[in-house]
């Protein structure tokens, strides 16, 4: 008994009572800001080494502009060294609206049947075959994004069902320097383990879904974006680039009217923490800045007020 | 006669549907025959728990826990989860989660608290007593089964089950004495008997008895412990019945064997059943405005809610032609704007459900339990001279401990140790007690007794002069003589079961000079051991002395045959009653007791009268025939009293004094200094008031004193006119009034003027306050300033009102009985523990539950807002961005940890310091630290840092890739989110706090690993979750560690810079007093004392404080003591 008595004791009545002085604060402040400027100065040097192209509206660089339609347009690019990665980036797609958001049925997409009520409660307003857009109705997109013809019924719980489904951005892309291909790998896009634990094909998937599961960019599609403009990893591009006229040639399927929005294609290098992010480096430096500001503002304050600012305890 | 025909219990009808028993006095007047019991009335059982049982206990008590407001809310909430369109969670309540386990927390705690009422009603129901019904064995039952009419046996020292009626004791007189501290507090013995006319049945077996057929009619239950009368019917012979010859339930029988008696009240019908104290359940301040701002914020969040919806519909016309991926059809309710408001309205209602704190009520009464054991362990609250802890009976009102306006203190018991010394005596136009002349050797050959401090040598030589003759020996025979003593041997040693302290002290004085009180036989016969003599009295008449008389008297028949009437009493009263002779003694002991009062002594006059035969033997039959009248009895009786109280002559006056207990003054000074008002209600006269108020440190003479003693109206009002205009400005005040003036001054028309003046004085001395005054004064002050908080403190049953019907009620353990502590909310041993009670208990308390209430709503908006923030981005389409199982952990487990350590053992001052520097205690009464724009500043502190955690986290990870070129998604960001709201919330902690320790640190460490590791397990384990795979992805990366000092950076460390900037604004001029002084002072006072009892002539500290000028200068604090002023002589 008493020594859990001792025991608690130690453990909460050896208090340790800091009172810090107007002093110490200061220079905590001081020390806090120049760290976090620092760093802001550091990051703004590495998103400067990061190379990061956007081709804006690249749907627009074929005249006329067609959909469902292959088109190629030229691209001038500078030296850019491996990994690149090669993203589509939609703008005015709301992703994380709610009624799109929720509708998906994780079972489905992990390769289970779900019954009709499941299907009404996570998929709506998606919910059968018919409720697909058109080229969805009868088709089978495998793992490779091939199409294959396949019947289906109008009736069935379409799988996978769901708005997010619905919408699976289906652009696809090559890339060539002066009739030379330049591989775009496109496995390896999505998350480790999502391929095959949270996104699996139905055990006869060809004759009862739509789209492989296992399909990596429609995985990358299912992560559902927190902002309206978002981009997606489509390919890596594996090998350096030289500096070149690149020619972009791609499917164009995905109709950017229906959202009123545009698509771009981005191609990033990537640094020690991940992608090009400005926001980072500036917000750094404005928190330091405000701290060296609250260290300024306590050094006036103290040698203004003198004795009476701060506390005398001990 | 049919005994099946009782009519003792009826029914009335409730809400025309349930039959219940009526309330007492609305129940039929009582008849019942011995022997015959009543099953129609209930048994002797007693329930005082809430709950009967574990059945009944779920319903009711899921009742009461809903219909506290939080529980409601969230019982709402839960149904809104329910209906599928609004629904954000598929339509399963999973708010019931964590509802249903702070519930059962909550229901545990009422459980234990109940189960405790259960023992404890069990443990008295299942006593054993000794039953005796016709026709069956005598056989030993349990209370509960008693019935009215039953016939019972009660041994030596035993509790009597229920209200009987004695008719045999073991006794041959037919005398019980009875102790009655259970019942009213009182610890003196008192006598019952068998009634008059029923003597007979002493001779009676145990069989006759059982056999016996009484008729006894008797009154309706009343709460009221000496209204009892009825009649008893035997053999057609009538005879009357009084309280006197009833024992009540809970008393205790002593000096006799056994008893026999009948049950006339049962249960809840007992006496002490009716008294008991219906607490009513104190609110504390914290908890109203807490509810308050729940309302408040439940306010603001239907109103966010609602334009989120609006915003929503707006954003949605707007944009309906840009969705057409939403697949929204003219038939959907998200088509109609009307419709998609109220949807959205729903969703966002949900979402933001957590704006009112889940875990409030809870983590709130935890801590409150616990710092409640934090009182009850303090050493600094503990009694060592009476070996007392403090205890705490409502732990939620110790927040308001530290807010405390007024102290509304008893005087006798509560400042004073209420043990009575006889000090000073004056006989024959002599004047004794003031000197110190006998030496220890000397006193150590007297009488070793307690209750007397008395050396004056002149007494004694004076007495040896005329042994046994005299005006002296007069007073001293007259002392061991008028009396309602008991005594009781014990080991062959004498002592005295006085009816009051005074008592106590004077025949203990009689004893002293060898004038001892040996016995009194059966009642009859008083024994004095005078010198060695030993003599005897005839006890013929005792006048027993009561409130309203202020007088008792003996009629003793000497050995001589004389007949004597010895009566002593107030000054006052029998100064009217004394034969006009012996002018000049008069006018010489009545200025000597004049002296003695202005000392803050209490003063009585001996007198006798030599009765005639003749007028003896008249009066003596109006006497007993008032005695044996069976209407009117009690009046009849004092007059006939009256009448014999006649041409007194005066024997001599005593005094004696209460000590003062240890620290008071200080304590005093310090409640002062803390900026409380520190009102004392004596009984005592004026003169006496002021001295004592001024040798408790209450009155000095830097305060302005205004009396008011008129005796009507206008000159109260005017003395209160005179007092407003002299205070103005000036809060340097303080009021002396009379009990008669404060009836007076109580009444609406000026009762305003008297809490104006009130106001201005921080020491009020209401003098000659009767207890009922005491708690109307309670009630004035609380009616005119309902937003004081006021705290009445006293010792004896006389205190109970006043203690209930203050915010806060303190009970003295002492003396006088359980009662008052009984019924207060914290009780403890001494005076001056109030002052570390208060100032470091009371004052830490507010401080931490005024943090605690706001930190539970701060971290709830830290939860909630960021997804309303983030909800620009998505046309405010209400998603919740987090993980159910997380979300629902945040209050549970993330977050409910530290602010409970926090709330228990934090420290932002020491004890010590707390308890030395008054002035820290005003922030309370201030309402610096609880109050509408502190908690506006938490709400609108979690708003902007829910803006920033939401913007930072959500710029920084959705922007570009943060690992291998792969992007994040909306419910990892969110799940980073919420990792910052705890790691916020956590920090916050550590912000607010002052000291920290080892488990404080390991709670929080705890708090933010648990998190961790159930993002873990969710993100590993859990593949259907949203959040699969988020942890390897998004926590183990550089991203993130530049992420969390960002946020940290623009929340938590700008937080701290604010809180240091308060922290040292408010403490600026604050110079901390560390008072070392106190302990040596107290050291050094023992030391005086045992000095001075050697060589000053003075023995009585308090009697030379009062004749020093101690209180005429300014009194330094730290440096008040009696000690020093004798140091000062």
């Amino acid at each position: 008994m008493s020594d859990s008595k001792g025991f608690l004791h130690w453990l909460f009545f050896k208090k340790w009572h800091p009172v810090p002085s107007v002093g110490s604060t200061i220079a905590l402040f001081s020390i806090i800001g120049v760290i976090f400027v620092a760093l802001g100065i550091v990051i703004t040097v590495i998103n400067n080494n990061i190379q990061e192209v956007t081709i804006y509206k690249y749907d627009q660089k074929c005249s006329p502009v067609e959909y469902n339609k292959k088109c190629s347009f030229m691209y001038k690019l500078d030296n850019m060294k491996a990994p690149i990665y090669f993203y589509y980036e939609l703008e005015n797609f709301y992703q994380n609206h709610r009624r799109y958001v929720k509708s998906k049925s994780s079972t489905q997409l992990s390769g289970e049947e779900i019954s009709l009520s499941d299907a009404e409660k996570y998929c709506d307003p998606i919910i059968y075959n018919k409720d697909l857009e058109v080229w969805q109705q009868d088709v089978y997109v495998t793992e490779q994004n091939i199409l294959i013809p396949t019947e289906r019924k109008p009736d069935d719980i379409a799988s996978p069902c769901g708005l997010i489904a619905k919408s699976f951005f289906n652009d696809t892309y090559t890339l060539s320097l002066e009739e030379k291909n330049i591989v775009l790998n496109q496995t390896g896009i999505s998350w480790p383990n999502d391929k095959g634990k949270k996104y699996k094909r139905a055990p006869n998937s060809e004759s009862t879904q739509w789209i492989d599961p296992e399909n990596e960019h429609f995985i990358v599609w299912m992560r559902t974006a927190g902002l309206p403009t978002f981009r997606k990893l489509w390919g890596r591009i594996e090998q350096d680039l030289e500096e070149g006229e690149y020619t972009f040639e791609f499917e164009n399927n995905y109709n950017p009217q229906m959202f009123a929005g545009a698509k771009n294609i981005v191609l990033s290098t990537s640094g020690p923490f991940g992608g090009k992010n400005l926001f980072l480096s500036i917000a750094f430096i404005v928190v330091g800045v405000i701290q060296l500001l609250i260290a300024l503002a306590f050094l006036i304050k103290k040698i203004r007020a003198g004795n009476s600012f701060g506390q005398k305890n001990e | 006669m049919n005994f099946d025909s009782y009519k003792n219990e009826t029914k009335i009808k409730k809400w025309s549907l349930i039959q219940v028993r009526p309330p007492a006095n609305q129940m039929n007047d009582r008849q019942i025959v011995s022997n015959i019991p009543d099953m129609a009335v209930p048994d002797n059982k007693i329930t005082t728990s809430k709950y009967s049982s574990i059945i009944t206990f779920i319903p009711l008590n899921l009742i009461e826990q809903f219909s506290k407001l939080v529980n409601f809310y969230f019982l709402f909430i839960v149904i809104m989860q329910m209906i599928p369109s609004i629904s954000i969670t598929n339509g399963q309540p999973v708010i019931m989660g964590p509802l249903s386990i702070f519930i059962f927390i909550s229901m545990i705690k009422d459980f234990v608290e109940d189960n405790q009422k259960h023992k404890s009603d069990n443990d008295e129901n299942n006593r054993k007593t000794y039953l005796i019904r016709a026709n069956e064995a005598p056989k030993e039952v349990i209370w509960s089964q008693l019935r009215i009419g039953d016939l019972i046996k009660v041994q030596k020292d035993e509790q009597i089950p229920a209200d009987i009626l004695i008719i045999q004791t073991s006794d041959k007189k037919g005398n019980v004495f009875i102790d009655t501290k259970n019942l009213d507090g009182d610890t003196i013995l008192k006598l019952k008997n068998i009634p008059k006319n029923l003597q007979y049945f002493q001779e009676q077996s145990q069989n006759a008895l059982s056999e016996l057929r009484m008729t006894i009619n008797y009154e309706r239950p009343n709460p009221y412990l000496y209204q009892l009368t009825g009649s008893a019917e035997i053999n057609s012979q009538q005879v009357s019945l009084s309280h006197k010859n009833f024992l009540l339930r809970g008393c205790v029988l002593r000096n006799v064997d056994y008893i026999y008696g009948i049950v006339c009240y049962n249960g809840h019908d007992s006496k002490i059943m009716l008294n008991q104290v219906k607490i009513q359940p104190k609110s504390s301040h914290l908890e109203r405005t807490m509810n308050q701002y729940v309302i408040a914020i439940f306010l603001f969040q239907i109103t966010i809610c609602g334009l989120g919806g609006y915003l929503n519909s707006y954003w949605q016309q707007i944009h309906n032609s840009q969705l057409s991926y939403l697949d929204i059809l003219n038939t959907d309710l998200e088509y109609n704007f009307i419709k998609n408001l109220f949807i959205k309205w729903g969703n966002w209602i949900l979402i933001l459900a957590n704006f009112v704190p889940i875990s409030l009520i809870v983590s709130l009464e935890i801590v409150q339990y616990f710092q409640g054991i934090l009182i009850n362990m303090d050493q600094g609250t503990y009694s060592a001279e009476n070996d007392i802890r403090s205890v705490v009976q409502s732990s939620n009102l110790i927040g308001q401990l530290g807010q405390v306006d007024y102290i509304f203190s008893d005087k006798t018991g509560t400042l004073t140790k209420n043990q009575m010394d006889f000090k000073c005596l004056s006989v024959n136009e002599k004047s004794y007690g003031k000197e110190v002349t006998l030496t220890t050797e000397e006193v150590s050959k007297l009488s070793q007794v307690s209750n007397v401090d008395f050396r004056d040598k002149a007494f004694f030589d004076d007495l040896n002069q005329n042994p046994g003759m005299g005006p002296l020996h007069e007073f001293l025979l007259c002392l061991s003589l008028c009396h309602t003593t008991i005594t009781e041997k014990k080991n062959g040693q004498l002592f005295y079961q006085a009816s009051s302290s005074d008592e106590l002290a004077l025949i203990n004085f009689a004893r002293y000079c060898d004038y001892t009180f040996e016995r009194s036989e059966s009642s009859k016969n008083i024994v004095v051991n005078i010198r060695g003599d030993i003599k005897n009295y005839q006890l013929l008449h005792v006048f027993e002395f009561d409130s309203i008389r202020k007088r008792m008297s003996v009629i003793v028949q000497d050995e001589s045959n004389q007949i004597i009437l010895y009566t002593k009493g107030a000054d006052s009263i029998i100064r009217n009653l004394m034969k006009p002779n012996a002018l000049q003694l008069q006018e010489k002991t009545w200025n000597d007791l004049q002296e003695f009062a202005s000392i803050g002594l209490r003063t009585l006059l001996l007198t006798k009268r030599i009765l005639p035969l003749q007028i003896y033997k008249e009066w003596e039959i109006s006497y007993l025939q008032a005695c044996a009248a069976v209407e009117n009895r009690d009046n009849l009786m004092t007059n006939s009293q009256t009448k014999i109280e006649q041409e007194l002559e005066l024997i001599g006056g005593t005094a004696v004094g209460d000590q003062l207990q240890e620290d008071v003054g200080q304590t005093i000074q310090y409640l002062k200094d803390a900026g409380i008002k520190v009102w004392v209600m004596t009984g005592d006269k004026i003169e006496t008031a002021i001295n004592f108020g001024y040798s408790c440190q209450l009155l000095n003479n830097s305060l302005q004193q205004f009396i008011v003693d008129g005796s009507n109206e206008e000159i109260i009002s005017n003395q209160l006119e005179k007092a407003i205009q002299k205070s103005q400005n000036n809060n340097n005040n303080a009021l002396v009034i009379s009990g008669n003036a404060l009836i007076i001054a109580m009444k609406p028309e000026i009762s305003s003027k008297l809490m104006q003046i009130a106001e201005r004085c921080e020491a009020v001395v209401a003098c000659r306050v009767s207890p009922k005054q005491k708690q109307e004064i309670v009630s004035l002050v609380r009616q005119n300033k309902p937003n004081v908080t006021t705290l009445a403190i006293g010792d004896g049953a006389n205190d109970v009102n006043m203690i209930t019907a203050a915010h806060i009620g303190i009970g003295i353990k002492g003396v006088e009985g359980q009662q008052a502590a009984r019924a207060s909310d914290y009780s403890i041993g001494e005076f001056r523990i109030l002052k570390r009670l208060i100032l470091y208990h009371g004052r830490e308390s507010y401080r931490k539950n005024s943090n605690l209430i706001y930190y539970n709503f701060y971290k709830n908006i830290l939860l909630v807002l960021p997804q309303y923030w983030w909800a620009v981005n998505n046309g405010f389409s209400a998603v919740m961005f987090y993980d159910q199982l997380l979300y629902q952990s945040y209050n549970l487990i993330f977050t409910s940890l530290p602010i409970i350590f926090y709330g228990i053992f934090d420290e932002e001052f020491s004890g010590d310091i707390l308890t030395s520097n008054p002035s820290f205690y005003k922030i309370g009464i201030k309402h610096k630290l609880f109050n509408t724009k502190i908690f506006l500043y938490w709400v609108l502190n979690g708003t902007i840092q829910a803006a920033f955690l939401s913007y930072i986290t959500f710029q920084t990870y959705e922007i570009s890739s943060i690992y291998n070129g792969m992007m994040t998604g909306l419910w990892t960001t969110g799940a980073i989110v919420l990792g910052y709201s705890v790691f916020i919330s956590n920090i916050k902690i550590i912000l607010i706090s002052n000291t920290y320790s080892i488990g404080v640190i390991m709670g929080l460490l705890a708090s933010v690993f648990i998190y961790i590791l159930l993002f873990i397990f969710v993100s590993e384990k859990m593949a259907n979750s949203d959040i699969f795979n988020s942890y390897s992805i998004s926590f183990s990366n550089l991203r993130f560690n530049l992420t969390s000092l960002l946020v940290i950076g623009a929340t938590s460390i700008l937080d701290f810079s604010l809180i240091k900037l308060v922290q040292w604004s408010q403490y600026a001029h604050v110079e901390i007093q560390h008072d070392k002084v106190y302990m040596p002072i107290k050291k050094q006072h023992i030391e005086l004392q045992d000095e001075q009892q050697l060589n000053q002539p003075f023995p009585n500290t308090q009697f030379q404080m009062n004749n020093q000028s101690v209180s005429k200068g300014s009194i330094k604090k730290g440096q008040i003591n009696l000690a020093l002023s004798s140091e000062d002589n």
